[in-house]
């Protein structure tokens, strides 16, 4: 059972943080609110994401599992005003979801969930942290996009840096201790990262959220935040660019 | 393919023979020695830095062991794998995003753990059914695996059954892969592995059944392991020579076994004719199938009776169909033959029935030649003795085939006046056309044509008078005596 009313910039934010993984997700729903876990079909990229029953308008749910298709999700918000309402209802007996803004009415098939399964998010032990505001993220991921497909993340005791090379261009974006929200590193780490992920992953940040960042050298990046006003929060992890000799 | 569904409708709960027997490592692949080394000798080549070829191209026939290799690399080497097949969605696109990606950037295990590749993790990439990949509608998918290649850091197969079919489009992937052939597996060696299998499972088996699994399944292991598989199931652990034939109907389409079970095992005489509806098959040739396996289904004396009348009307009602040529009556032929005949039943069966390909259309298309020989006998003789070649070929058969064979006479006149050639001869007198009798027969034809020939040309004249009706009336006493 589903019974609930979301404003439509949440579940816009919903589907893209999600969609920039996978096309078809499993949601797990309870009486608390609903999370997920997906991978990506390379299994270089995950994210664990959890939205809590208080950033809907109205929320009524019984435990299930809903087998959701992003693209057709996409399509349909595309039909929502910014902020206008979405309620969403469950026709369980033909397994199907009722989306409905103003004057639609989208029934949408429910994929099955039999074959998917929520991937092993791994703990990993990451040496060194810090906390960051969004807006520098997005401007030097933004810059990097010109140059290369892949940017170097770069921290150590004194600040933290992106950098993206290709032959004779370069950009960097860098943050001193003090223009960072917090930062505990004992050592310098660097890794590389494929950019156009990057770039999906925080497409939906704003600029004062402030991002969560953990590293280690030539491992995966986690990157936390909330969204929904505080209501969500969303977990990416993010393997390395391999870099050979 | 019915094998696997059907042994897959009561084994549900249980593992799949193909997956329970999948070897863990190269040197358990049955056959393919030459092939598994070779690709183990790429493999290691990972280890140490990157091979001059970082892919490798298997191809083969379906069923022989390439996917099981590629897997069974990877366990024994230790790396990670990522299978992109045939279910996965395959165009440019998610091409570039699966194999592209893990081609450079590192990965998560399937268990959710993450090793550096700088600490020695390999992720194999595998590209199953590759030749399948590039249809009409994605031409950009072959540049994409060939930029993946050009790129990667990981170890890719690309695994084909049409060498030819994915390499024609590319040549610059053909440089790129190395190519490592497998062949069909030798039938010695499947059927050491359907022994090894049966001796696992406690299943009595005859040698002489293994090997005729392995023979029909030429060089397809899975097949023969499958074939294996829904042969025994349903047996009480034996398996015979008589069960293979069973197999016959390998070449048939699958839907017709679910039908037959809609007929012969459920109790509800609508749901078998309705199932009957989506059956792209003939009544005339359902019926052959439902008059086979019949007996195999029902035991009760009653219901075949009853069974086997529901069958007879259908057949009365077929026959209509090409007398009159009122299709009309398929309908009552098709119900009479699914409904009829699943009421009939007294209880619904269940168990499993191995069903049978229909002996009527083996035996008829392995009589095919002699019969053809026989109607173009008839054929010939018909207007000789003022017939038709179906009265002749059904009535006068027998005589004219005692009177060809015991007066030479009769023979030699047959022969010449109705053209008969050798092998039609040969037919008639039960013997080979190169035999001594038939041999004889046409060379004393032989001279006298040509006697006969000489003959001809001074009664020409004469002959010209003469009028067909006594010609004819000659021919009929010679055929009279």
């Amino acid at each position: 059972m589903l019974n609930a009313e979301i404003n439509s910039n949440v579940l816009k934010d919903l589907v893209d943080i999600v969609g920039t993984i996978v096309d078809e997700v499993k949601i797990n729903l309870n009486e608390e609110g609903l999370n997920l876990k997906a991978v990506d079909p390379a299994h270089v990229a995950m994210v664990d994401l959890s939205l809590s029953k208080d950033a809907f308008e109205a929320y009524e749910a019984d435990e299930t599992e809903l087998g959701l298709n992003l693209k057709k999700m996409e399509q349909f918000l595309r039909l929502a005003e910014a902020g206008e309402m979405v309620r969403m209802t469950l026709d369980e007996d033909e397994n199907r979801l009722v989306l409905e803004v103003t004057n639609i009415t989208q029934k949408m098939a429910l994929l099955d969930t039999a074959g998917m399964t929520d991937p092993n998010v791994p703990s990993l032990d990451l040496p060194l942290s810090l906390k960051v505001k969004g807006k520098y993220v997005l401007n030097g991921v933004k810059a990097s996009e010109n140059i290369s497909d892949h940017i170097s993340i770069t921290a150590n005791p004194d600040g933290f840096e992106i950098l993206s090379e290709e032959d004779e261009d370069m950009v960097r974006l860098s943050l001193n201790e003090e223009e960072l929200e917090e930062l505990n590193a004992n050592e310098e780490v660097r890794s590389l990262f494929a950019l156009d992920y990057f770039s999906n992953m925080i497409k939906c940040v704003s600029k004062d959220t402030v991002l969560e960042i953990e590293l280690g050298a030539d491992y995966p990046i986690k990157i936390q935040f909330s969204f929904a006003e505080e209501n969500g929060s969303v977990r990416y992890l993010l393997a390395p660019r391999i870099e050979s000799t | 393919m019915e094998s696997q569904t059907r042994g897959g409708d009561i084994t549900a709960t249980k593992e799949d023979w193909t997956e329970k027997y999948r070897p863990n490592t190269l040197s358990q692949v049955v056959g393919n020695k030459k092939a598994t080394d070779e690709l183990k000798s790429w493999a290691s080549k990972w280890v140490a830095g990157k091979p001059s070829k970082k892919a490798v191209i298997l191809a083969g026939k379906p069923g022989i062991g390439k996917t099981t290799s590629a897997i069974a690399l990877a366990d024994e080497m230790g790396w990670e794998k990522l299978e992109m097949n045939a279910s996965d969605q395959r165009n440019r696109k998610s091409i570039k995003n699966f194999v592209g990606r893990s081609a450079v950037d590192d990965t998560f295990s399937e268990s959710g753990d993450f090793t550096p590749y700088k600490e020695g993790k390999r992720t194999l990439l595998i590209l199953d059914e590759a030749d399948n990949i590039f249809g009409k509608e994605d031409k950009g998918g072959i540049n994409e695996i060939v930029m993946t290649i050009q790129k990667t850091v990981q170890p890719i197969v690309l695994i084909a059954n049409d060498y030819y079919g994915l390499t024609r489009r590319s040549d610059v992937l053909k440089k790129l892969c190395k190519k490592i052939d497998f062949e069909p597996v030798k039938k010695e060696k499947v059927t050491a592995l359907l022994k090894g299998i049966c001796e696992n499972e406690g299943i009595e088996f005859k040698i002489s059944a293994l090997r005729a699994i392995a023979e029909r399944c030429e060089g397809d292991v899975r097949s023969a392991v499958r074939d294996l598989e829904s042969l025994c199931l349903g047996k009480d652990g034996r398996l015979t020579h008589k069960d293979v034939d069973a197999l016959g109907y390998r070449n048939r389409k699958a839907e017709i076994f679910p039908t037959l079970k809609d007929i012969l095992k459920n109790s509800d005489p609508i749901e078998a004719k309705e199932s009957v509806r989506d059956l792209d098959e003939n009544p005339s040739e359902l019926i052959v199938w439902v008059d086979e396996n019949l007996p195999r289904e029902y035991d009760d004396a009653r219901e075949l009776l009853d069974g086997y009348r529901w069958l007879a009307k259908a057949d009365i009602y077929l026959g209509r169909v090409t007398k009159r040529q009122w299709y009309r009556s398929w309908t009552y032929a098709r119900d009479a033959m699914t409904a009829g005949v699943c009421s009939a039943k007294r209880r619904s069966h269940t168990g499993w029935t191995r069903y049978a390909f229909p002996t009527w259309i083996r035996k008829m298309s392995s009589s095919k030649r002699t019969r053809n020989i026989k109607s173009n006998i008839s054929r010939k003789v018909a207007p000789h003795v003022h017939s038709t070649s179906s009265k002749v070929n059904s009535a006068f058969f027998p005589y004219l085939k005692y009177l060809f064979k015991n007066d030479s006479d009769i023979r030699k006149k047959l022969t010449e006046d109705c053209g008969l050639n050798a092998g039609e001869v040969a037919y008639l007198l039960d013997t080979t056309s190169d035999s001594e009798e038939v041999r004889a027969l046409f060379f004393e034809k032989k001279k006298e044509t040509v006697e006969e020939k000489k003959r001809e040309k001074k009664k020409e004249k004469k002959e010209k008078k003469k009028d067909e009706k006594e010609e004819e009336g000659k021919q009929r006493s010679l055929l009279e005596v």
